[in-house]
Order: C-alpha cells, then structure tokens, then sequence
C-alpha cells in the first residue's frame, strides 16, 4: 500500500467512511506495523540489561 | 399424577383473564414472526454474494480491533521494563512527575536520537514513507486508547516530515521524548531500521497467504462452529476462485489447507489469549448484537 494511499485510508477509516474491505486493509497494515514495532521494543535493552551492562 | 385445572375460579378470575389476554397477544406475534420470516426467507434468497461477504467482513473488521488491543496490551508490557525511554512518570496518586538532571540512560537515548536525526536529514521515500506510516500507527493506536496527545504529536511529527520541515520535526522530537511518547520513539526506530518497502512487502504477502485462514478464524471467534465456518468460508473461496492454490503450489506457500489442523489449534489458542487479555483489560467483547442486527438489516426487505 502506498503511503499516500495509507494517509487517505487512515482519515476514512477515523471518519468512519471506510468501506469494509478498506478498513480491513488498513487494519491489517497497522497491525503489521504494531507488530513489527514490537519486535523492535523486545530488540531494544531493558533496565535490567542496561544496569548489569 | 396431578391433574390441573386451567378453568377460572372466583379466586383467580382475574388473572385467568389477564393471561388469556398474553395468550392472544403471543398468538399475535408468533402470526407476524411467521409473516416476517417468510419474508426473510423471500428475501434471503435474493442476498448477493457480495451482500454476505459485507457481513463476514464486518466481522473480520471486529476481530481486527481485538489484535489491535492485543497488540497495545503487548507493547505497554514491554515499555514497563523500559524506563529509561521515560523522562516522566507517574505516582501512585497519579500525579505526573518530571525527572530532572540526565539519568545513567541518557546515553542510550542520545545514541538513537542521533542517529533518528542523522537518518531523518535526507531521508531516502521509503525511509520517509516508514516512518510516516509508523507515526500514523502509533497515532491511531494510541486514538484508540484514547490517549489523545500521543495520537495528536504522531499526526504533528508525520505532517513535518512528509513537508521535510527538519526544524520543526527535531523540535516535535525532541518534546516527544515523554513517557507517553515512547511508542512514537520505539516506532521510529523500527520504520528507520526496516524501511516501509519490506514492511508493506511482508505485510501484503501475509495477507495474501493469510487470507482464507484470517475469514475463517474471524467466524470462529465471532462464535461460529468450525464446520459451519469452514464451509461458508470453503464455499467463498470456491466462488470466488481466488484463495484456492493447486496441492503443489500448496507445499511451496504457506497458504489455504496448509497445516489446516494445526492453524486452527493454534488459532483457537490466540483467540482464547486474546479474550483473556481483554478481560484484564477491562476491553469489553465483541459486540455480537451490532452485527446480528447488520445481518437482520440484510434479510429485511429493501423497502422496510
């Protein structure tokens, strides 16, 4: 999905103007970014981690 | 065996009475039930396939949010171990308190803020296309729990970049490094690390490979037996043509009846972590109602 596309969804979708397959595919894509985000939290160091560093 | 008798007595007149009054009107209703339902049934076999997708759909979209709530679950555990990214917290009487003076962390924070700017100077599209579409996630994310500053900075940030304002983007960063921030901060890591390019590519092949499975595990969650579900999906797939892939291709892409069994087992078991995370969330369910009135509506006669 182009970012451009991802912006006008993201406002449909808020708006409630979505359609299904719309708000679908932009909840899919969202939640594959949280997904990946949380990758990305769990690679950076905890507090535990940082302190026996 | 005790006979009753049903025939009013001076005692019970009135309420004989009363009753017979329910009676008929109960007779009443079940005469329009059945009126109705002969017109459902009329009209039921009118509903388009495309008119029955809208309603599987509209679970997909509910299902959908749960993984969204699940997902926020998930990242607010693993900022609790995290602090360091915080330059705020709160007390236990909810009063926020600012942390003063660089704490032994500062250096971990610097590091990234750094290099986030170093990469945000001259971003390459897809570097600024990620971080846009992680600025966006992470505004509607936190929109959907309601934390509205958070959603507000991720809207202010994503503007600035898309416009190339450096200026304006440092300056909102560096205002973003609060505790509530610190999805934006883990979110930008990841979008400057990854790049949107091979974000949206394993999200769209995902999809694609996923797409019977996620119908098919919607219908479950919304409370459908496995057999029903698997068929009105089977039966979807079969229309439309698209999900189907021949047993060879099946062996090389992790698509349709692929580990069936074992996709439902471990399906069943995300949807019953997901409904316990939930309930301690205090995240109410899915709201069944909202969608069995939807379905109700499509039965009606276009005219009522």
């Amino acid at each position: 999905m182009e970012i451009e596309e991802l912006k006008k969804l993201a406002e449909k979708v808020k708006a409630g103007s979505a359609t299904n397959e719309e708000s679908i595919a932009y909840l899919d894509t969202v939640n594959g970014l949280l997904g990946e985000f949380i990758v990305a939290l769990r690679s950076m160091p905890t507090d535990e981690q940082l302190k026996q560093a | 065996m005790e006979k009753f008798n049903f025939a009013p007595t001076p005692e019970n007149e009135n309420d004989y009475f009363k009753r017979g009054e329910g009676v008929e009107k109960l007779v009443t209703e079940m005469k329009e039930d059945s009126a109705r339902r002969e017109k459902y049934a009329e009209q039921l076999k009118k509903i388009s396939p495309e008119e029955g997708i809208e309603v599987l759909q509209n679970l997909d979209i509910n299902e959908k949010n749960i993984e969204f709530a699940l997902r926020m679950a998930e990242i607010e555990e693993e900022q609790k171990s995290r602090s360091y990214l915080k330059t705020e917290v709160t007390s236990d009487t909810g009063e926020v308190i600012r942390l003063s003076g660089p704490s032994k962390f500062e250096g971990v924070k610097k590091e990234f803020y750094d290099e986030a700017k170093r990469t945000l100077t001259n971003p390459s599209k897809y570097v600024k296309a990620a971080v846009i579409a992680g600025l966006m996630a992470s505004g509607l994310a936190y929109d959907f729990k309601n934390t509205a500053l958070v959603a507000e900075l991720a809207g202010t940030i994503s503007d600035q970049i898309t416009n190339g304002d450096h200026e304006a983007w440092f300056k909102t960063f560096d205002t973003t490094m609060l505790a509530e921030g610190v999805a934006i901060v883990g979110l930008l890591a990841l979008s400057i690390k990854n790049g949107v390019k091979s974000i949206s590519q394993t999200i769209k092949s995902k999809l694609v490979a996923n797409q019977k499975m996620q119908r098919y595990v919607s219908m479950l969650a919304a409370g459908g037996d496995e057999e029903t579900s698997k068929s009105v999906v089977d039966s979807e797939a079969n229309k439309n043509g698209g999900y189907e892939r021949s047993a060879d291709q099946a062996v090389t892409r992790t698509t349709g009846y692929d580990r069936w069994t074992e996709r439902t087992e471990e399906a069943k078991e995300q949807i019953k972590t997901v409904r316990e995370k939930l309930g301690e969330m205090g995240i109410e369910r899915i709201d069944r109602l909202k969608y069995t009135d939807k379905k109700k509506d499509l039965f009606l006669p276009k005219n009522e």
